[in-house]
């Protein structure tokens, strides 16, 4: 029955739509469908009284999924990627420092009260030899996967000869990878994030370098002078508990920019004309009660508030009643960005999850505004509705490579020895999911990729194996012949492994 | 109380989760089971099984959305017992959401292997994203929660009528992103 597998398929969608389903009312549908066609010049986007569109970032899944179980080499292809283990490289390329590597992953259980493996502790060692007859200090770069989201527990730890150095953060930028409503074979429009969900998709992101200058390079600082509206004292009759304010004006699109915080429905209409509306809070709603309309460039000039019954901001639905109190200022763009942040953290209590400098996070938006939405030319489909909680949640949330730099001396004739240290989490598939691969946790790592290092030994070492199998593997390792440690190529640029743990009886 | 005491709870191992989950979700996954299976007992049993699958992967995973992952736990178990249940011909249950589907079958015939599920899904996802909120919604309440069509008629305040036609215009939609990426099922 081949619609049932349309049925199955279902099931496993993104998580952030399932979310967004399960808490967003349906819009009423109070205009025929004739006069709609008649204002068709309009686009329309209503955001659900949950702010759907914004939380979909939140999931852990949310944008990460794979498809799953179908395998790329030998390798397979999990529905939650956690990124390759990257090489260590340095900031200048140097032919007389040659490498040698081992990775050793450590299988024991997170905790005591633990039942099962769940990730891996990684130590990633380099000795580096000096064949030159001159000491040399130089900057080493360590990479690693990760996201502004829950970044402190990725973050590895860096010894040079046995000593923890405290190395310098940098945050590579987004993915820069974008496609069409059908993925990749829709590569001209940008609505959908391509995805890093296999090694392959890192390789093609690092490979040409310019993903790693970039990192280093200065955040841009968005100076520019900004006309703020701030809504306040919202008036509605108690009655309507999805009331609804909307703004209207018409602008010159190429002179004015508007950026909305806190704001749910967006429409633009091809001759500049523009309305904003947002549910009115009533101390019931979870909205924000934060609502700012930011103008870039040429002011607003004339603008109208009207009150509606719902969502739908359409004649015949108007409410008396609705009101709110509307403020003018004049500020600097990142100062207000600035706000903005604090007051996204504090809304969705992640106060306390912004691992990073508030400069950081404020320069990583800053650069994506810059490069993908709102400020850059042309505007990102996916961002052309201008909603700072969106452009936010997307920084925080999505992957990117971020980057440890420190120094390290090695004498003349000599070596010096770094370790990384981290928990590795793993990439699996999802409980239920019906694949091959429920249960299986997968560990990448790759050899080559943004080092400009010369490798000259690689191994690899696993420890504490007695609560996992090995299901799939590129190693060599053999557990039930206590080949725990192996030598492997550095010519291979990706080496998986794939094991599924044994689970421990509970006490 | 919010997702992540809940998850805390789960963490500490404490059993008090499984009734604050209840309390939080039981209507949603009985709801949902309810739509599959249409049958009180069974969808009860359906929703236990989900707390236990819940007890058994919390720790290690910490789902942020505990809604939307207890409720995947729930249809998937949902369907398999359908299957089963199917095969003994005891019930319908989701058989009319299943033969509205039938609209999204595609016609083309390619030399293509069939697709995999999972490489099925990953062409709906990029369909979905594709739709506007409300149209996504839309279709996910009536294929992903089995909602009734009148239920969801009566919310956006048109007829039963209207509603199944913008169902089947999102069925087409859908048939035809399928075409387009030369799905053969």
């Amino acid at each position: 029955m081949k619609e049932k597998k349309i049925f199955d398929a279902l099931t496993f969608i993104r998580e952030e739509y399932i979310e967004e389903a399960r808490t967003t009312r349906l819009k009423k549908q109070a205009m025929d469908w004739k006069k709609w066609m008649a204002i068709a010049a309009c686009t329309v986007i209503v955001i659900g009284a949950s702010g759907a569109l914004l939380l979909k970032n939140f999931f852990p899944f949310g944008g990460n999924t794979g498809s799953g179980g179908s395998g790329h080499g030998d390798s397979s292809t999990f529905m939650s990627y956690a990124g390759p283990v990257f090489p260590l490289t340095l900031s200048e390329p140097d032919n007389t420092i040659t490498a040698a590597r081992n990775i050793r992953y450590d299988f024991s259980l997170p905790n005591e009260e633990s039942i099962r493996v769940w990730g891996a502790s990684v130590k990633d060692s380099y000795t580096l030899t000096n064949s030159s007859s001159e000491a040399k200090s130089m900057e080493a770069i360590y990479p690693f996967a990760g996201s502004f989201n829950g970044l402190q527990k990725l973050i590895p730890a860096i010894n040079v000869n046995g000593k923890e150095v405290l190395p310098t953060l940098y945050a590579g930028g987004y993915s820069k990878k974008f496609t069409g409503a059908r993925g990749k074979k829709d590569p001209a429009a940008a609505f959908n994030i391509l995805q890093l969900d296999s090694w392959e998709s890192y390789k093609s992101l690092l490979e040409d370098g310019g993903y790693q200058s970039n990192a280093f390079a200065p955040y841009p600082v968005l100076s520019q002078q900004v006309t703020v509206y701030t809504f306040t004292d919202f008036k509605v009759p108690a009655e309507y508990d999805a009331a609804t304010q909307a703004i209207s004006f018409t602008i010159d699109p190429a002179k004015t920019t508007v950026l909305l915080y806190g704001f749910n429905g967006v429409e633009i209409g091809d001759d500049g004309f523009r309305r904003y509306s947002y549910f009115v809070p009533n101390g019931v709603r979870r909205d924000s009660n934060l609502k700012l309309l930011i103008v870039i460039g040429d002011d607003i000039t004339d603008y109208t508030l009207q009150g509606y019954k719902n969502g739908a901001c359409e004649r015949g639905n108007e409410l008396e009643g609705v009101s709110a109190t509307v403020t003018r200022q004049e500020r600097v763009l990142s100062d207000v960005i600035s706000e903005l942040i604090d007051h996204f953290f504090d809304e969705h209590d992640y106060g306390n999850s912004l691992d990073v400098s508030k400069e950081m996070f404020l320069g990583a938006v800053s650069e994506f505004m810059v490069q993908y939405g709102l400020l850059s030319e042309p505007v990102l489909d996916r961002y052309q509705y201008a909603m700072m909680e969106e452009i936010i949640s997307e920084v925080y949330n999505r992957k990117r490579v971020f980057y440890l730099k420190f120094e390290v001396e090695i004498p003349a004739g000599g070596s010096a020895s770094v370790t990384a240290g981290m928990h590795k989490n793993p990439s699996f598939d999802f409980v239920c999911s019906g694949s091959d691969n429920e249960g299986i946790q997968g560990y990448d790592m790759v050899t080559r990729l943004g080092s400009n290092l010369l490798f000259d030994a690689l191994t690899a070492e696993l420890t504490s194996t007695d609560r996992i199998e090995i299901v799939r593997q590129n190693y060599g390792f053999n557990l039930l012949q206590g080949i725990t440690r192996v030598e492997l190529d550095p010519a291979e640029e990706h080496y998986f492994l794939e094991i599924r743990p044994i689970e421990q009886k509970r006490k | 109380m919010e997702d992540m005491q809940i998850i805390e709870l789960y963490n500490a191992r404490s059993e008090t989760a499984i009734s604050e989950t209840d309390a939080k979700y039981g209507r949603l996954l009985h709801g949902i089971a309810m739509n599959i299976l249409s049958n009180h007992w069974d969808s009860e049993e359906i929703v236990n099984d989900t707390y236990n699958k819940a007890w058994n992967t919390i720790p290690p995973e910490r789902p942020n959305s505990l809604g939307a992952y207890l409720g995947r736990i729930t249809r998937n178990l949902s369907i398999n017992r359908w299957n089963e249940r199917r095969a003994k011909k005891r019930y319908n249950g989701a058989e009319m959401l299943i033969s509205e589907l039938s609209d999204c079958v595609p016609t083309v015939q390619t030399i293509d292997t069939a697709i995999e599920t999972k490489e099925l899904t990953k062409v709906i996802d990029g369909w979905l994203s594709t739709l506007s909120s409300d149209d996504r919604v839309l279709f996910l309440r009536r294929y992903w929660f089995g909602e009734a069509v009148s239920s969801l008629a009566n919310e956006c305040g048109i007829s039963a009528n209207k509603m199944a036609g913008r169902l089947y215009r999102l069925r087409l939609s859908l048939k035809k992103a399928l075409e387009k990426e030369g799905i053969s099922l």
